[in-house]
């Protein structure tokens, strides 16, 4: 019985990795986004004419494919693609085996996170809804294959590795072997997400320090410092442009960030968003309708006071940490006081490109009170309710992810 | 501790020092900000944004901006202020055009940062002359007034939030009754979406609706209450607007322009508090007909968030109408009570209130919509022709209309007396047909399709629910079932269906027309066939409404499945749709009055027949042969002026309004009256007796009679509060564990 039961989870998994996979099926690379300054680096490190742009692209290829904004971002996810893309000669091998990998290993990792954030739950529904949400996101879906950030792919694939290994040390204030495996795997995911974005491994770092600051856990600080360390190449390229000119020597506008930024409405939007900016979608939006029933209606008490470790008050952390995110997505936020800081923060934030990435930060955050919601839901509630809903979650994110798959396949050209 | 015992105090004490801050900063003196110097432009070099002035230095605020200038072409300019020191959205106004006939700027600026570095900026088109003087900045209130009225609604919040905490701890709160606030609250704010927005999306008719707010505010500053005139409009010539197309809804967002907010934060108020209350309504409405608070709810989000109503109300800009769907199911609600109710029932006396309170919002908000709701009403009496003959019947039927036409004298009256009286361009409006903007059969399931703006459809939801009642009707499963339903379903049923046969183009409207001149002149008015699916809707949502009822009453999972399939329609049309809307249709944000400009009056339908649109401009008296002007002053609707007439004859002076009936003139000095004429292009003629010479003032006075009008209204408001008000529930009188029981 219990094994049924985990092979339709795991058959539940398989389906929403296909999902996520759909616009991979067309055979080919989809026009749009930033794809065209993925391909030139991509070009340059299967070419492998410069020797010194291994790591990072070069000055030719930054300004040939436009990246200028996203010149720090390094090669090193990179190379496995390129190697492809070298030996077959085909750039769609490189892309497609690049972006099956990541989808598959952000199934692994989301897996592994939520499987840790629910463990001892008797239920595994909890972490398969949470996996549900984090992969059919629609603000991941958009950063794969509308935007086509491949760095930002890699972040995502990266960050519930962290937040595993993050959770893994919370929870074992000892120094023991599985502690020390906890700590290596974060200070090396931490680096791994430097290395793809580093201004994305600053926020995490950041709010790192915060949750250790909070909740007093000293372990934490080891793997923000080896994890800083190991992405010191990175560091040392944004010292450059924000103190040595390297800003100025590529032509990289300083920029107000405000403008795009979300509205509230926005949040809200459905299979179809303005650019850049898609909302929760209708499967995060039912997980979060279900918590704040349960909450106001039902009189549940969510956010209780449990020991630092146990799901609920990790819900109640990731809720401030989604509201803080939320708030700083917003085009109200003032960043313009934040780059009155002095010309290190006006570039700073101008590399930001838009305060969008922060609404992606919130909606990995909101994924796990989600599932927290349909946990107290199957527990509280009778089975017909739970069901029910269970399906329209499911059907919302599933539908929500293949119609915005179908639409970019639909209307975006082969490259 | 002591703030979690005593956090009713806290807020309060918080609320009231802050207030006592706002309240101070108010009554100190504004600041006035001048400065001296000119720009000449030359003719025919258009320029883009010249700085006229620059390095101003202003704290936070909210400033009118006067700038001196002369002009001898309308439109030759437009002027604003620029900003680029203060972060973005920290200024915010649209500037405002330059007449011939003014000679000074007048519209407000937002600016939320302090600046030391502001600049006037003119962008001129290269047309006639355009010459710049001094620059005169005063400071208001209204920054403050805002942060008043946005603390107070914020305090009311947190209080009403942290007052429903402690009765849900002391569980005095019953279960149904929290989820019926949480799930109206989401349909509230899930029907508000598009408010959410920094921007208002540009429907056909925004910003003749956005001139009616603005109206309304000019109207209660120039001392009109209720207004009738708006007096800026078409280009301070006041329009009659009000007294055809009723604003009682307006006084709203004109309150929140009064006290300094931007005309597109208004305007998205006023539409939260109608989502809120049309979800409300539609929950109470649909709720008491199937006595379940779950079908309500259901029924209310199908109501609420349906694709016509949000493209009306949003995608449209049609505010009118938007609002008067609000009302669509108190008029339901009260035509299924007084025809299925038992006519001994005590409580059956109060039927005629939400007859009476729907027809009123109808026929002060939309006065179509009142048109095909009357239209409708006759039908459903000729299905329950029989009751209509029952004593107590007839009398709430008869309370309802009176009901109605009381709470709507104050604004029946000088809506009759102009329609009858003034000889308005509406009444010349026969010719315009509407069959061809029917919609397809297919159209009918589908939303708004980008490439027309009118092919909107019911939405596949309802017209499934439909369907489904239909086979549960043909299956014979209708036997059995409590009669009162069953005949109100069926008769929803044919109703709904009529009326989307009514929306398609193969609906002979053209033959209709031409039959007479009145069906000409109704016909034409409705411009849009689809105007039917408003009630349309309101039906449809009834049948899905006895579905569910029915199948709750057969299987309990059918029963969740039917309130699953509105769930998902909902997000698949409605919220779809409005994400769709969002996206592709234009948006604008406007902020100042003068940003709209004065002239957009839509098909200039209360305009005097024979007005030549194109002339009118701002401008100033027209004195005639041997009247000459010692001096003229016009402030709104009102005109001061000392006068002169030389020579033999009488005279006469043309002033820059239309000639309205209302009307009147007279001498400062004496009181005595002075003929008034339809002058040139239909304005206000003042004739001067031969060797006059005085002070002549002339201005509009309503009626006495209409005042008549507003008392009635009046009484009836009052004796409504005074009889009604401590009652919980409007009719049945039934306690609700009576109706689970039922």
């Amino acid at each position: 019985m219990k094994k049924e039961f985990s092979n339709k989870i795991y058959f539940g998994y398989l389906v929403i990795l296909c999902v996520a996979m759909f616009p991979l099926t067309c055979g080919y690379i989809m026009n749009g986004g930033i794809i065209r300054e993925w391909l030139v680096r991509l070009e340059e490190l299967s070419a492998a004419t410069n020797a010194g742009a291994l790591l990072f692209p070069s000055e030719g290829a930054i300004l040939s494919g436009g990246g200028q904004l996203r010149a720090m971002n390094s090669n090193l996810w990179f190379l496995f693609p390129a190697l492809l893309v070298r030996w077959t000669g085909k750039m769609v091998v490189g892309w497609e085996c690049y972006m099956i990998l990541m989808q598959i290993g952000t199934l692994f990792t989301a897996i592994l996170m939520f499987h840790r954030l629910f463990e001892g739950k008797t239920s595994k529904y909890p972490a398969f809804f949470g996996v549900l949400l984090y992969m059919s996101c629609p603000y991941r879906i958009y950063l794969c294959y509308d935007l086509a950030d491949m760095s930002q792919v890699a972040v995502w694939a990266l960050l519930p590795l962290y937040i595993w290994a993050v959770l893994g040390i919370v929870r074992n204030h000892k120094m023991s072997q599985k502690n020390i495996v906890n700590l290596v795997i974060a200070a090396l995911s931490l680096a791994g997400i430097g290395y793809a974005n580093l201004l994305q491994m600053l926020v995490v770092a950041g709010f790192t320090l915060l949750v250790a600051l909070c909740s007093g856990s000293i372990f934490l600080l080891l793997p923000f410092a080896v994890g800083s360390a190991l992405t010191l190449p990175c560091l040392l390229r944004l010292y450059y442009y924000l103190f040595r000119g390297a800003y100025e020597n590529l032509g990289i506008p300083v920029q107000s960030i405000m403008g795009s930024g979300y509205d509230v409405g926005e949040f809200f939007s459905v299979f179809v968003y303005r650019e850049g900016h898609p909302g929760f979608g209708l499967g995060m939006m039912l997980c979060l309708l279900t918590g704040l029933w349960l909450m106001f209606v039902k009189g549940q008490r969510l956010l209780g006071d449990m020991p630092v470790s146990s799901p609920r008050r990790c819900c109640a952390c990731f809720i401030v940490l989604a509201a803080v995110w939320l708030f700083m997505s917003l085009q109200y936020f003032p960043w313009e006081y934040v780059q009155r800081l002095g010309q290190w923060a006006l570039k700073l934030v101008s590399l930001l490109e838009t305060p969008g990435i922060f609404f992606g930060m919130a909606q990995i955050a909101l994924c796990v009170p989600g599932a927290w919601a349909m946990e107290r839901l199957e527990k509280t509630e009778d089975k017909g309710v739970f069901i029910g809903m269970a399906v329209l979650v499911i059907t919302a994110c599933l539908g929500v992810c293949v119609y915005q798959c179908n639409m970019l396949t639909y209307t975006r050209m082969p490259l | 501790m002591f703030l979690r015992k005593n956090r009713f105090i806290f807020v309060f004490a918080v609320l009231m020092f802050l207030l006592a801050g706002l309240a101070i900063r108010i009554a100190l003196p504004n600041a006035v900000y001048q400065y001296e110097g000119g720009h000449v432009f030359t003719e025919g070099e258009a320029s883009d944004g010249t700085v006229v002035y620059e390095g101003i230095a202003l704290p936070p605020g909210v400033y009118h901006v006067a700038l001196d200038f002369t002009t001898d072409t309308d439109l030759a300019a437009l002027c604003t202020v620029r900003d680029g020191t203060v972060i973005r959205g920290g200024l915010r106004t649209n500037g405002e055009h330059l007449y011939a006939g003014n000679h000074q700027t007048d519209f407000h600026m937002w600016l939320y940062e302090g600046t030391e570095n502001m600049q006037i900026v003119v962008s001129y088109g290269g047309k006639g002359q355009l010459e710049t003087g001094g620059l005169t900045i005063r400071e208001t209130d209204q920054l403050w007034v805002s942060l008043m009225v946005v603390l107070l609604g914020v305090a009311a919040l947190t209080l009403s939030i942290l007052y429903f905490w402690e009765c849900a701890r002391a569980h005095r709160v019953e279960l149904p009754k929290k989820q019926v606030f949480f799930f109206v609250t989401l349909i509230g704010v899930l029907a508000s979406i598009p408010c959410l927005y920094d921007s208002l999306l540009g429907g056909a008719d925004l910003t003749y609706h956005l001139q009616r707010i603005e109206g309304c505010k000019d109207g209660i500053l120039s001392g009109q209450f209720p207004v009738r005139l708006e007096p800026e409009w078409v280009y301070g010539h006041g329009y009659a607007n009000a007294i055809f197309y009723c604003n009682a809804l307006l006084y709203l967002p004109a309150l929140l322009r009064l006290a300094g907010f931007t005309v597109m934060a208004s305007y998205q108020v006023y539409c939260v508090i109608l989502s809120f209350a049309t979800a409300w309504i539609a929950w109470y409405c649909f709720g008491k007909i199937f006595i379940d608070d779950n079908i309500g709810l259901v029924c209310s989000a199908l109501y609420t968030l349906s694709i016509f109503r949000e493209y009306k109300l949003y995608s449209c800009g049609a505010v009118g109408e938007g609002s008067a769907y609000t009302f669509l199911p108190l008029v339901l609600y009260g035509l299924y009570l007084a025809f299925t109710k038992d006519p001994k029932d005590k409580s059956y006396k109060t039927t005629w209130l939400p007859i009476a309170l729907g027809y009123a919002g109808l026929i002060q908000t939309h006065v179509l919509t009142c048109e095909i709701t009357a239209l409708v009403t006759i039908v459903i009496c000729l299905i329950y022709i029989r009751r209509i003959f029952v004593l107590n019947t007839f009398l709430e039927l008869a309370k309802g209309v009176a009901g109605a036409l009381g709470l709507s004298m104050w604004y029946l009256i000088p809506f009759l007396d102009y329609y009858i009286t003034q000889d308005v361009h509406i009444k010349h409006v026969s010719a315009r047909t509407i069959q061809e903007r029917g919609l397809y059969v297919t159209q009918l399931l589908t939303g708004r399709q980008s490439e027309s703006y009118d092919a909107i459809g019911i939405g596949p939801v309802l017209v499934l629910g439909l369907c489904v009642f239909l086979v549960i009707a043909a299956g014979g499963f209708l036997r059995g079932q409590r009669e009162k339903f069953v005949r109100f379903s069926v008769m929803s049923a044919i109703l709904g269906l009529g009326l989307m046969i009514m929306s398609l183009r193969f609906f002979p409207w053209d033959a209709i027309q031409n039959l007479n001149g009145l069906s000409a002149s109704l016909v034409s008015s409705l411009q849009f066939p689809n105007r039917f699916l408003g009630w349309g809707t309101a039906f449809l949502v009834a049948v899905y409404g006895f579905v569910l009822w029915y199948l709750r009453t057969w299987k309990k999972i059918l029963f969740r499945a039917g309130i699953a399939v509105a769930v998902a329609g909902i997000a698949v049309t409605g919220l779809y749709q409005v994400s769709v809307d969002m996206k592709e249709q234009d948006t604008f944000q406007l902020y100042n009055e003068e940003g709209m400009g004065f002239g957009y009056i839509s098909g200039a339908e209360y305009l005097i027949q024979g007005t030549d649109e194109s002339l009118l401009t701002f401008r100033g008296a027209g004195p005639g042969e041997g009247v000459s002007l010692n001096s003229y002053q016009k402030k709104y609707l009102q005109v001061d002026m000392s006068c002169v007439k030389e020579g033999s004859g009488a005279g006469y002076v043309d002033l820059p309004m239309l000639f309205y009936k209302g009307y009147r003139a007279f001498e400062k000095e004496t009181g005595a009256g002075l003929e008034l004429q339809d002058g040139w292009n239909h304005v206000v003629r003042v004739v001067l007796p031969e060797g006059f010479a005085g002070e002549v003032r002339v201005c509009f006075v309503s009626p006495f009679y209409w005042r008549i009008g507003e008392f009635v209204t009046l009484l009836v408001i009052v004796y409504m509060i005074v009889f009604f008000w401590p009652k919980k529930s409007i009719n049945t009188g039934v306690k609700y564990e009576k109706r689970v029981q039922q």
